[in-house]
């Protein structure tokens, strides 16, 4: 089971990423330069997560990551309208830069956040699970960008990309409740808390995803007439 | 760790600690290098940067992760040790990498021109094995690395992570900064290689020479770093060896030579710049249709000192060809003015670098003023300086009424205040999303705001393959292909209903053509044919086809776009005083012959967005070829 989360989550992670840097190729230009910082910025930023998961937010592992979780599904999910209406906004490129890399290095310091996690999640069942994790986690990259490349920015679009990837994101948060008896007794009621903020996510994503179309459609024309 | 009182900041273990976290930074920010440089020699070689990034990355990280699981395995024991070996490898992989893939590009070319094809995926396959392996290597470095930190200090694997992840950063920042706009792919491979191999060597001395026997290990990184130095040396032979091989793969076909350095051939000059590549070609043989040129065009008898066989190639695409862009420019600066009615004063052209299109538009006097917008200060600094391309654009560039600034197309029309009477895109092809996004519904939306009332827009629509043959009746069959109907509906989306498409069609029946071909020792004989009759409808019909073939390879399409609903005051010649080359009154009525469908009802699925691009229309698996 965690293994399958942890590839899901993977995948999710990375097309994350490549949204961001394609939003800032389609919105900015120079798509080299965009993909080399997004790359670069992305790894830097999950170098920090590592870092900063340790201690406490270890200790509550399923709570820290349904934590995580419900920030990806939302940072994720919405990053490409949330960009599109910074840029039709009339603010300055910077506002756009700062505000599309500040996203890069929060969904990167999430991603990294997780990884440890997942690993002492693993490590409860059996011990000695890194490097497989790891090594699951590589892969779920791997189709990530297979799936981004061929499908999803050339077919889907990169709204409804969004959503369909938060979608599984919300879908992961909901499955992470059957971990549900590694969480100390008197944490549960955050725990199910947390796991109906992802329900409610998952239902809110596939009702946007169903109009991803018309959502599409209404942020256009507001980008247009800026 | 136990700390040592008498001297905590010099403690040797602080010292150990610091020197493998330096070491950390430099040999990550090589790792995710070598992985930017394949995937943007990818790009370069199979044209889409997104599709070839993406999936670079992923095949990379791929690697990584069978490293990681490796190194598990395999390579615990001896950590400095396995760190030299991986670091030697990795320099001698890395720095064969970039020549490796434009090896297996030409020789796919190469054999692409003979009889015994090879498939594309041979070519990929050698790619993905050049990133894997970079991977893998990459996967085996980083716990050898958090292994050896935590053998020195206990707690170290946070901030090795983080020194590497800064490394990787690092790479991903200087790469398209200060790298990639100054130096050929081959030199940055071979300098990164060389300073993995001093970060290998290093290691080598320090950690590795006090337990054990080195000189085995010493004389390969020597080996290796002889081999760097002599390629960073040699760099300019190298690039030429592969610019030949990529433009001239059909002359090195010809020869039987898949290897040779087609020394004989002229060079060809290369420019950089941030955003592109800049080839000028010299190609001595010119191409099949050369002697019928002077048929279609009086360029060399009214300036026989035009330079000829000169072609501009911009990353590898074709661009312009000396001998007969005349054929392209002349169409696409005047057949909207004529079109028009009236020659537009204030005048935007976007793109059309080279100087062109400008030097066309600058012969009607009318032409008050011409703002000129192009990304790349390079290649318009090249068009304004070098002696070839300021013999075809007659310094163009210069004249008092252009006023070049330099920016990105789409920033341009959406934010400036501007209206023209007349707006001019010349841009590559949409072979990329980055260049689709110039051919998007979101920018001809801001595109119809630049216009004044009564403007037109115009831009060329790439296609060779309009027209194919005749019908029953003897009129022109339009072949439908995909692109044509993106343009048009992405247009109609964007608000453009009066479209009107024109093609440059020359004509067959060019009795200049048959005489130019009669005198010409190209043509067979047809000794063999007994009959002389027979003979010389074989002679004929000869002729004919390659008459038909010369004229279809030389269609180009172009779209015109009105900002009102369409009232045309003429669709009538007119050349308001201009003097052409190769425009007639009858080349004219041919360039509206094609019978582009101009009234279907939108269809959203074929809109291009920058949101959702229907461009490029090119197959994923496919591979640039001049």
């Amino acid at each position: 089971m965690v293994y399958v989360l942890t590839f899901l989550l993977a995948f999710c992670s990375i097309v994350y990423e490549l949204l961001l840097g394609q939003s800032l190729s389609a919105f900015m230009g120079n798509t080299v330069l965009r993909y080399s910082v997004t790359i670069g910025l992305y790894m830097l930023s999950m170098g920090i997560g590592a870092f900063l998961a340790d201690g406490r937010a270890l200790q509550d592992t399923v709570i820290t990551l349904l934590k995580v979780e419900t920030l990806l599904t939302v940072c994720g999910g919405f990053s490409v309208i949330f960009l599109l209406i910074i840029d039709s906004s009339g603010l300055p490129d910077t506002v756009f830069l700062v505000l599309a890399h500040g996203l890069i290095i929060l969904i990167g310091i999430l991603t990294g956040f997780e990884i440890p996690l997942l690993i002492r999640l693993r490590n409860l069942e059996v011990e000695g699970s890194e490097h497989t994790v790891l090594g699951v986690d590589y892969v779920g990259a791997f189709f990530g960008t297979v799936a981004f490349a061929f499908f999803l920015y050339p077919v889907a679009g990169l709204i409804a990309t969004a959503f369909m990837t938060a979608l599984l994101n919300a879908l992961v948060g909901v499955c992470l409740g059957s971990q549900w008896t590694k969480v100390q007794a008197e944490r549960r009621r955050q725990c199910f808390v947390l796991i109906g903020v992802q329900a409610l996510l998952f239902v809110a994503l596939a009702l946007s995803l169903r109009s991803a179309e018309q959502i599409n459609d209404l942020f256009l024309r507001h980008y247009l007439a800026s | 760790m136990i700390s040592d009182p008498a001297s905590p900041a010099g403690s040797p273990a602080r010292g150990r600690i610091r020197t493998l976290l330096s070491i950390t930074v430099v040999l990550s920010a090589c790792s995710l290098m070598y992985e930017l440089l394949i995937a943007q020699t990818l790009s370069l070689a199979a044209g889409n940067t997104v599709v070839w990034y993406s999936l670079s990355v992923g095949i990379y990280i791929g690697g990584m992760g069978i490293g990681a699981l490796l190194c598990r395995r395999r390579f615990a024991a001896r950590p400095w040790r396995t760190l030299f070996f991986v670091e030697l490898s990795l320099s001698a992989l890395g720095a064969a990498a970039v020549p490796t893939i434009l090896l297996a590009h030409s020789l796919y070319l190469y054999f692409s021109a003979t009889p015994r094809e090879i498939s594309v995926f041979a070519f990929f396959g050698v790619s993905f094995a050049m990133l894997l392996g970079v991977g893998v290597l990459s996967g085996i470095e980083l716990p050898t690395l958090i292994r050896l930190g935590n053998a020195v200090d206990g707690e170290a694997t946070n901030r090795v992570l983080g020194w590497d992840y800064i490394g990787s950063f690092l790479a991903g920042l200087s790469f398209p900064l200060a790298l990639l706009p100054y130096f050929s792919l081959t030199v940055i491979g071979f300098g990164t290689a060389a300073v993995n191999l001093l970060a290998g060597m290093f290691v080598l001395r320090r950690f590795v020479a006090p337990d054990e026997r080195t000189g085995g290990r010493s004389w390969a990184a020597a080996g290796v770093a002889a081999v760097l130095l002599l390629g960073i040396l040699r760099s300019e032979n190298i690039e030429q060896y592969f610019l030949k091989r990529y433009y001239f793969y059909t002359n090195a076909a010809d020869r039987g030579s898949p290897f040779g350095a087609l020394g004989d051939l002229p060079d060809v000059y290369r420019a950089y710049s941030p955003y592109q590549q800049i080839d000028l070609l010299h190609d001595p043989d010119g191409f099949q249709g050369d002697v019928l040129l002077d048929a279609y065009s009086t360029k060399f008898r009214d300036a026989p000192a035009t330079p000829a066989n000169r072609i501009l190639y911009l990353n590898g695409d074709f661009q312009l060809g000396s001998s007969y862009e005349e054929l392209y420019h002349e169409w696409f600066a005047h057949i909207p003015i004529m079109l028009n009615g009236a020659v537009p004063r204030d005048v935007l052209v976007l793109g059309a670098g080279d100087g062109m299109l400008i030097r066309e538009l600058i012969k009607h006097e009318q032409v008050r003023r011409i703002l000129h917008v192009d990304l790349d200060r390079a290649l318009v600094e090249l068009a304004r300086t070098d002696p070839i391309l300021t013999a075809l654009n007659r310094n163009a560039l210069d004249d008092p009424r252009v006023e070049t600034r330099y920016g990105d197309a789409f920033q341009f029309v959406r934010s400036s205040p501007e209206t023209f009477d007349a707006i001019y895109m010349d841009f590559p092809y949409a072979k990329d999303y980055n260049l689709a996004k110039l051919y998007s519904r979101e920018f001809f939306h801001f595109l119809k705001n630049r216009l004044a009332d009564g403007a037109y827009a115009v831009f060329d629509a790439p296609g060779g393959d309009y027209l194919e043959g005749m019908d029953a009746a003897g009129a022109p069959v339009l072949v439908p292909f995909d692109e044509w109907d993106i343009y048009y509906n992405t247009l109609r989306s964007a608000g453009f209903d009066a479209i009107i498409p024109f093609v440059t069609q020359l004509e067959e029946d060019n009795p200049r053509a048959f005489e130019l071909l009669e005198n010409w020792p190209g043509v067979p004989t047809f000794s063999e044919i007994p009959d002389p009759e027979t003979r010389s409808t074989a002679r004929q019909l000869w002729m004919e086809a390659l008459i038909s073939s010369h004229v279809e390879s030389l269609e180009q399409g172009f779209i015109t776009v009105w900002k009102e609903p369409l009232s045309l005051p003429s669709r009538e010649y007119n050349d308001f005083g201009a003097e052409f080359y190769s425009l007639n009154a009858l080349r004219f009525e041919l360039a509206f012959l094609p019978p582009f469908s101009l009234t279907a009802p939108i269809d959203h699925s074929k809109v291009n967005s920058i949101l959702r691009p229907t461009l490029p229309v090119i197959d994923v698996w496919s591979v640039r070829s001049r």
